[in-house]
């Protein structure tokens, strides 16, 4: 299955479980694990919290972009002039977890969003 | 003829709480008070028991639960305020039997439907991980079950809401002591420089720090920690979620 999803929700805890299904349905249908889709639906709760933990935000989005064996997530999140990415990220407890779940993680700010990437390659470490 | 009977009725109800109101003015000098008191509203908490039956807890269990329910609602209802002791009762009672369900079982909003299935992938999931020395696909799973791929994703987002720790036997659901404390001194001399969240990685009980570990500082997976643990990888992954959103409530944000 090839091609991009992006699922827009709000900007509130309540909706990161239905990211979290989608991802599950999309890496399901590439044939991903078990252990797999699992940590990347916890990387997802950990990505969308830490999103979710700027004020001001009102839409929160996952896109998908799978292939070959590669899967990247992209969480957004419209919190406008907040400090994005938080100081020091790379030294948080947060960012140990989100990088034992994929391959690499960046943090960065597109066209005025808040923005928290996350690739795993199928043949990599997870 | 119905008119007479209401009134009866409403004159028993009436007679009915001034005798409670009489028992909770002489509670405080008489601890027989307090157990008349419980024994004459045991039958609201029998009844509220019941009505949480069939959700795979046994009914006795639940009239027990239902019981210190009750109690607490005796102990704890003020007379003075302007509310009937049989709805301050229900809804401790009610409030208790939730509870039990949350510590002990399935989140009620589970349908026994997505129970079974839950149960099923959990096992299944195991058992494929030690017949291939990998993890199943999605695909895998659902033609060993005979679930479709809707309902393996579903049971094993279901999987996230029960609380058990019996989705395991109990035997194998602790470690030993003397396989913990090696590694965990480890552990938290690692988690210690994250100085924010060491004090909640203290309070974790020993196991799930564990797992924490293993998972993000060993770079282990979910399926070879459930295997070194002796508990499901479901279990793995939902002790992982639990623990990090435990962390995050503590920390705040910046964690």
């Amino acid at each position: 299955m090839q091609g991009d999803v992006t699922i827009t929700t709000p900007a509130s805890a309540e909706y990161v479980h239905i990211l979290r299904v989608v991802l599950a349905g999309i890496l399901a249908a590439n044939d991903y694990t078990i252990d797999q889709i699992e940590d990347l639906k916890i990387a997802v709760s950990e990505a969308a919290a830490q999103l979710l933990a700027m004020p001001g935000g009102t839409t929160l989005s996952l896109g998908v972009e799978e292939s070959n064996g590669d899967v990247r997530l992209r969480l957004t999140c419209d919190a406008a002039g907040q400090a994005w990415p938080p100081p020091d990220v790379e030294r948080t407890f947060s960012w140990q977890v989100l990088s034992a779940l994929a391959d690499e993680v960046h943090f960065r700010r597109a066209q005025g969003d808040a923005v928290l990437e996350l690739t795993s390659r199928r043949s990599g470490g997870n | 003829m119905a008119e007479h009977t209401d009134a009866t009725a409403a004159t028993q109800r009436q007679d009915q709480g001034e005798r409670t109101r009489e028992l909770f003015e002489r509670i405080a000098s008489d601890p027989a008070a307090r157990e008349e008191l419980v024994r004459e509203h045991m039958g609201l908490a029998e009844y509220l028991a019941r009505r949480f039956a069939g959700r795979g807890e046994p009914v006795e269990d639940l009239v027990q639960v239902a019981s210190i329910g009750l109690i607490k609602a005796v102990d704890r209802f003020d007379v003075t305020r302007e509310v009937q002791f049989s709805t301050y009762a229900t809804a401790t009672i009610v409030g208790e039997l939730k509870r039990h369900f949350r510590d002990k079982g399935w989140a009620l909003r589970v349908p026994r439907r997505l129970q079974e299935a839950a149960l099923v992938v959990n096992r299944e999931t195991s058992e494929m991980y030690k017949e291939l020395g990998r993890s199943p696909t999605v695909a895998e799973l659902s033609h060993r079950t005979g679930l479709t791929q809707e309902e393996i994703l579903e049971a094993m987002e279901a999987l996230q809401a029960y609380t058990a720790s019996s989705l395991d036997a109990p035997s194998d659901d602790e470690l030993g002591p003397s396989d913990t404390i090696g590694v965990d001194d480890a552990a938290l001399q690692v988690m210690d420089q994250w100085a924010n969240v060491a004090p909640h990685l203290r309070k974790l009980a020993p196991r799930e720090r564990h797992i924490l570990y293993m998972r993000f500082f060993e770079g282990r997976t979910q399926s070879e920690i459930a295997d070194e643990v002796g508990i499901s990888q479901m279990h793995v992954s939902r002790l992982l979620s639990a623990t990090l959103a435990r962390l995050r409530e503590a920390t705040g944000p910046e964690g």
